[in-house]
């Protein structure tokens, strides 16, 4: 095992603020999607149209930086939790997991594909990079798509898939990582951020 | 199939998304404060992920016990933080919406507090994925 030091407790740090922001860009994504569906159609439903549409531009303005920021930072981070894991996404997680049980039989096809956390995250990268570019979509150009709500509601179903996706991913990398641990897995040891003592 | 598995799969899933649909909610509702005083309809959806998510973190902490006593000294300590002050902001932010005009202020220190409460539990996850790796013992010297 390796020695901690300084340049661990450094890059453990970054990671951590990535892992923040990863998580705190997305609440502002999923928060401001279900605000903009459920709250502003009410809140300027009694006002005249014209009203209507600078209170929505207004709030459409403020809300098209948000989106931004949170699209850069959310890939940025997200690049950075790759590179952290990579190591993990590429090990064939069920022939490990077989092996800390004690199972002698090959494992299926089946449970190949879903012991592979890297299968998990390109799932969840590619549909949260298809969130972005909707949400993305949503706030460019000067004039809002038509049916706005419409786009924001399908949008919302898709963010629910990519943090259900991130869930599972993390739930399966853990998985591998603990039992390529117990077998004693030698690229564990070469990963960006190897495990102290 | 491992029903606990996937069962600890979709309360994480639950969990995470009642944060962001309560701390997104929240701070948006913080940054436009015209639309706060008609933010009724995001009430029920409000006090819903509240219940989700304390009935999730209660099921996730459940699970997760037995590696907190991994390294307890530290990951009880984060843990007890990160329960805390959720605890705090979810009373600030029940008191603060259930004026018929939500206070800002309030609203404000509430979602202040949670994102406290989020670097918390991130920090507690990197903590606890550390503590596991560190406590495996190798059943065999080499893969």
């Amino acid at each position: 095992m390796l020695e901690p030091t300084l340049s661990h407790f450094w890059s453990n740090l970054f990671f951590l603020i990535s892992r923040y922001l990863h998580i705190v860009c997305t609440t502002l994504l999923v928060g401001g999607t279900l605000f903009y569906e459920m709250v502003v159609p009410i809140a300027i439903d009694e006002l005249k149209a014209t009203q209507q549409l600078s209170v929505f531009g207004r709030a459409r303005w403020v809300f098209r930086w948000i989106v931004w920021l949170s699209a850069g930072v959310l890939i940025f981070s997200g690049v950075v939790s790759i590179y952290r894991h990579l190591t993990i996404y590429d090990i064939d997680g069920a022939a490990i997991v077989n092996q800390v049980s004690g199972q002698t039989e090959p494992p299926t096809a089946r449970a190949r594909l879903a012991m592979r956390s890297g299968w998990w995250m390109a799932a969840h990268a590619g549909a949260g990079l298809t969130a972005v570019i909707v949400a993305l979509f949503l706030t460019l150009g000067r004039r809002p798509p038509e049916h706005p709500v419409r786009w924001m509601r399908m949008n919302l179903v898709i963010l629910l898939v990519v943090i259900f996706l991130g869930s599972a991913t993390r739930h399966v990398r853990l998985l591998v990582t603990e039992s390529a641990a117990k077998v004693g897995m030698k690229q564990l040891q070469s990963a960006p951020n190897p495990p102290s003592p | 199939m491992d029903w606990l598995l996937v069962a600890s799969t979709v309360s994480r899933w639950v969990h995470v998304l009642c944060a962001c649909i309560v701390v997104g909610g929240i701070f948006w509702m913080v940054l436009a404060p015209t639309a706060a005083p008609r933010g009724r309809a995001f009430k029920p959806v409000f006090h819903g992920s509240i219940l989700l998510l304390i009935l999730t973190g209660s099921f996730n902490a459940w699970r997760a016990w037995g590696q907190y006593s991994l390294w307890p000294g530290v990951l009880h300590g984060v843990f007890g933080m990160h329960i805390l002050l959720a605890l705090a902001a979810i009373i600030l932010l029940i008191v603060a919406t259930a004026k018929p005009v939500p206070s800002g202020r309030l609203m404000a220190w509430g979602v202040a507090l949670l994102f406290v409460v989020v670097l918390l539990a991130s920090t507690l996850k990197g903590l606890r994925e550390r503590a596991v790796l560190k406590h495996s013992t190798p059943i065999t010297s080499n893969a």
